[in-house]
């Protein structure tokens, strides 16, 4: 498993993604981007559509990328990579390549759970070999917040505003780790920017396997989510502690919860921290919303328990 | 009486609503302004800058040259610091402007913080020193503080105070109010999309986020529960037309609004709105492409794309507000054109329209008469069969809606019989293509002619233009007549379908046609090529991602004079 030593050692050697970026003071996705490549070893391709990250870290004359790097439309990023690789491994056929070269994803929710899905579902399905990694902010950052099928519940935006009568998002977020692992892929995992050796060692078991690999990792946004910006890992980290977002694998159809809060941390804990949330505390309805956002959060807990027991790893 | 102050920084230091806060203090003091906004793709750094012009008169239209620049960063300086007029003064950020006469610094950034404990205030700082120069009314000032910044008024309150007592007096003299309360708005062409929406009695908007569309889904967000408005945000922009096209095939007056790439993703069910023969409203707003292009930027660029999108052929109006007074006198009235000949109808806009605000007459919902067009309970009770493409002389058939009587009203994608069901007799084919495409016609006679500016054209050379390049074209046009009187501007504001023959005629007294477009091609020149055989002489192309300023246009004109 790579270790912080190995990660800094492999960024020594030839940094993948750099500074000089304009992503916002705060912001997660970088911390989950450089971690993901160092805990890569071979060559990477990577594909990234339209959304924060693309329009942050590619203005000429700069770049932050050390590797080849293409930026696509914003609903196509897993199309376009299936064609890399389909194009790699034809030149490989032909033996014009002999290179293992590795091909990487990284799109936002909205790039992935929303307008990017039907081009996922197919590359999964197809079977291609590339790592997908869902740089997961909750929300349509880079036009303006606007609410995605992974913002949760009772959170603001511009597209979900609070009024009298709704209260933020009235849906569910989608359960996309668990929609993924439905297309009976290799690897599907989820993690969080809080615990980066996690991802890290995910993504190096997720590329011992040949075929598509699926990474959701929760990205915080301190000026999506409204939280100060030196929070970012704090913020996730709650996220964790209170069994919202659970980091587990599911390889080769076979659960592993990484791990287990031993504590039930209540989610108000994690609510009572973010603006987007705010309402919530001052809204009359508001412990009655909240009590709903918990009893999803135990419900989502208790059938991963059940699903781990059932399709566990059984170690 | 003309005055052009433009604040500049990096995204993420508030230029946005520091232009707010100034275009609401010099409306509230009665003047005239035009307020535009121009930034960067990025979420931070990248140049932002507010443009404020204001005069004694409407302004539609964006200057080069500035007559105050408040300046935040050094980058703005050696962005904007050469685009200054005669006697201009300067307010900086201490170190981002160098010393000189007419160069107020002030250490906006410490004050904020050492004062105020909050560094994004900087901007505010500068401002009160700014609105001190121009010889603003403290008070007006004040109150567009507490309007924009609501529950964090308190502390840009004190670093507007700070501002000002650093300033010396007035360097100008602001003319006395030219209106009164109440009697003109201010306002943006998003917001005057999502107004003219909401008077139009839409009931139904479903969009996927896209700039510069996507204003006018937040205006009907925040006020969809008030007024009765479903907002859906759609997965994509597939699913948000069809998801307009099922609403109204229901009754609900439907709205989707997007830019380029989404629109491109409508165009199959742009089709099927003209096969199903079902009103719906898209709006357009234009952003320089291919493909993602320029997302913050402007363009004119999908004239013919949003006139041509869909396969087959089927009915369309294709309308491209001026101001944000047409954007809400037109969008009620594409709803009403989309209901009356049961076409979708689109709005064709652009970030600078959309963004730019302006003061315009108080608006009137009575202008545009709403009416319901499709068929009563009673009146369907009456029938003994409905056929829901029947062929009429018009073409437009008599519209039921589903469950609204023991009829049943059936819609197919395929080609249909006068049922509604499908057919494969080419006989009927023929007759169903020749039914849609009649109402051409007839919706060409409600729409307007191009506008001629001065009224008589002959022996002048005409300024043809469309959209939002209204307000440079006029102020252009004014101009240089007053240097030699040979001019004029033609300004179309419904671009299909387009009584053609009497363009022609019109225009065949100009002495030359000038097409002045934002765009590479002359997209507006093509077609009237196309449609009437007149050639434009020239084609005054804007495609940087800038709107048109009215010196641009008068230069290139001296230049080919
Ligand atoms: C077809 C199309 N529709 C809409 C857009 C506008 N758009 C660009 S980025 C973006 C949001 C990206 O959100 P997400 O994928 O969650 O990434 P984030 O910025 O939050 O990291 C949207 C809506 C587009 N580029 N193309
Ligand atoms: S808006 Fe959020 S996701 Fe985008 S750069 Fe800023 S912090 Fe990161
Ligand atoms: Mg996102």
């Amino acid at each position: 498993m790579p270790s912080i030593r190995v990660l800094a050692e492999r960024e020594e050697k030839g940094v993948r993604f750099t500074s000089g970026h304009t992503l916002c003071a705060g912001c997660a996705e970088p911390m989950v981007v450089r971690t993901v490549l160092n805990a890569i070893e071979d060559p990477v391709v990577v594909a990234t559509p339209t959304g924060c990250l693309e329009v942050a870290t590619s203005r000429f004359p700069g770049t932050a990328w050390n590797v080849p790097w293409i930026h696509v439309a914003f609903e196509n990023a897993a199309a376009v990579i299936s064609g890399v690789e389909a194009a790699y491994k034809a030149l490989k056929k032909k033996g014009l390549i002999d290179k293992r070269v590795r091909f990487v994803v990284f799109a936002g929710d909205g790039g992935t759970y929303d307008i990017g899905f039907q081009a996922l579902s197919g590359a999964l399905e197809r079977g291609h070999d590339f790592l997908y990694v869902c740089l997961n902010n909750e929300a349509y950052m880079n036009t303006g917040v606007q609410r995605s099928s992974a913002t949760p519940k009772c959170a603001a935006a511009t597209t979900a505003p609070v009024g009298e009568v709704i209260p933020g998002k009235p849906q569910e977020r989608k359960d996309l780790t668990e929609i993924v692992a439905a297309h009976g892929i290799p690897y599907v995992a989820q993690a969080a920017v809080s615990h980066l050796i996690d991802l890290a060692n995910k993504v190096e078991r997720a590329m011992k396997y040949e075929g598509p690999k699926f990474i959701n990792v929760l990205t915080t946004c301190p000026l999506g989510w409204r939280t100060p910006r030196d929070s970012a890992i704090q913020q996730s980290k709650l996220a964790v502690e209170t069994r919202y977002w659970p980091l587990y694998e599911v390889i080769e159809g076979r659960y592993k919860i990484n791990y287990k809060p031993k504590e039930r941390v209540p989610i108000e804990e994690w609510l009572k921290t973010q603006g987007r949330f705010r309402h919530l505390f001052r809204d009359p309805r508001g412990k009655e919303l909240i009590a709903q956002i918990q009893a999803e959060v135990d419900r989502r807990w208790e059938l991963l328990l059940k699903k781990e027991q059932c399709f566990g790893v059984g170690d | 009486m003309e005055l052009v102050v433009r604040l500049a920084g990096a995204a993420g230091q508030g230029v946005q609503s520091l232009g707010e806060v100034l275009v609401r203090s010099l409306f509230r003091s009665g003047l005239f302004v035009h307020g535009e906004l121009s930034y960067h793709s990025r979420i931070r750094g990248g140049e932002n800058a507010f443009t404020v012009r204001l005069a004694d008169r409407p302004l539609f239209a964006t200057r080069r040259e500035a007559d105050l620049l408040v300046v935040l960063t050094p980058e703005m300086w050696r962005a904007y610091g050469a685009r200054l007029r005669p006697g201009a003064w300067v307010v900086a950020e201490e170190g981002a402007a160098p010393e000189g006469p007419r160069v107020l610094r002030l250490p906006a950034l410490q004050l904020a913080r050492e004062k105020l404990g909050l560094p994004l205030a900087q901007g505010v700082v500068l401002l009160g020193a700014a609105a001190r120069l121009l010889g603003l009314n403290p008070s007006a000032v004040e109150r567009a503080l507490q309007e924009v910044f609501g529950a964090k008024a308190g502390p840009n309150l004190q670093a507007f105070a700070l501002g000002w007592e650093r300033a010396p007096g007035p360097a100008w003299e602001l003319p006395p109010p030219r209106f009164g309360p109440g009697e003109r708005m201010l306002l943006t062409g998003g917001q005057a999309v999502g107004a003219g929406a909401l008077a139009a009695g839409c009931r139904f908007l479903a969009a996927y986020p896209m700039t510069p569309g996507t204003p006018v889904l937040e205006f009907l967000a925040q006020r969809g529960e008030r007024y009765g408005v479903v907002v859906e945000q759609a997965e994509d922009e597939i699913a948000a037309i069809n998801m307009a096209l099922g609403a109204a095939y229901a009754g609900a007056r439907a709205m989707v609004t997007t830019s380029g790439g989404g629109f491109a993703l409508m165009v199959e069910g742009l089709s099927l709105a003209g096969m199903i023969e079902t009103p719906v409203v898209i709006h357009l707003g234009q952003r320089p492409g291919p493909a993602t292009g320029l997302p913050t930027r402007t363009s004119q660029e999908n004239l013919l794309f949003a006139l041509y999108a869909g396969h087959g052929e089927f009915p369309r109006y294709l309308t491209a507000p001026a101001t944000p007074e047409s954007a809400f006198y037109l969008t009620m009235q594409a709803f009403e054109l989309a209901e009356a000949y049961q076409v979708p109808a689109i709005l064709l806009t652009d970030q600078f329209l959309v963004d730019s605000y302006a003061v315009v007459p108080a608006l009137d919902p009575g202008r545009v008469p709403l009416r319901e067009h499709t068929l009563s309970p009673q009146e369907l009770e009456r029938l003994e069969r409905y056929e829901r493409f029947a062929p009429t002389p018009t073409g437009v058939s008599p519209r039921a809606l589903p469950g609204a009587s023991r009829h049943l009203v059936l819609v197919d994608s395929d080609e249909h019989d006068f049922y509604g069901r499908i057919t494969e007799d080419l006989e009927i084919r023929k007759a169903m293509v020749e039914k849609r495409l009649r109402k051409e016609g007839y919706l060409a006679q409600e729409t307007a002619l191009p506008e001629v500016f001065p009224a008589e054209l002959r022996g002048r050379v005409a300024l043809l233009g469309w959209g939002s390049t209204y307000g440079a074209l006029r102020e252009a046009v004014e101009a240089l007549n007053r240097e030699e009187d040979r001019y004029a501007h033609v300004h179309f504001q419904d671009l299909w379908p387009v009584r053609w023959a009497e363009v022609e005629e019109l225009l065949r007294e100009a002495r030359a046609v000038v097409t002045v477009e934002g765009n590479a091609w002359g997209q507006l020149g093509k077609l009237l090529r196309q449609e009437t055989g007149i050639r434009p002489a020239r084609h005054l192309a804007r495609y940087d991602g800038r709107p048109f300023t009215p010196e641009d246009i008068v230069e290139a004109m001296r230049h080919a004079a």
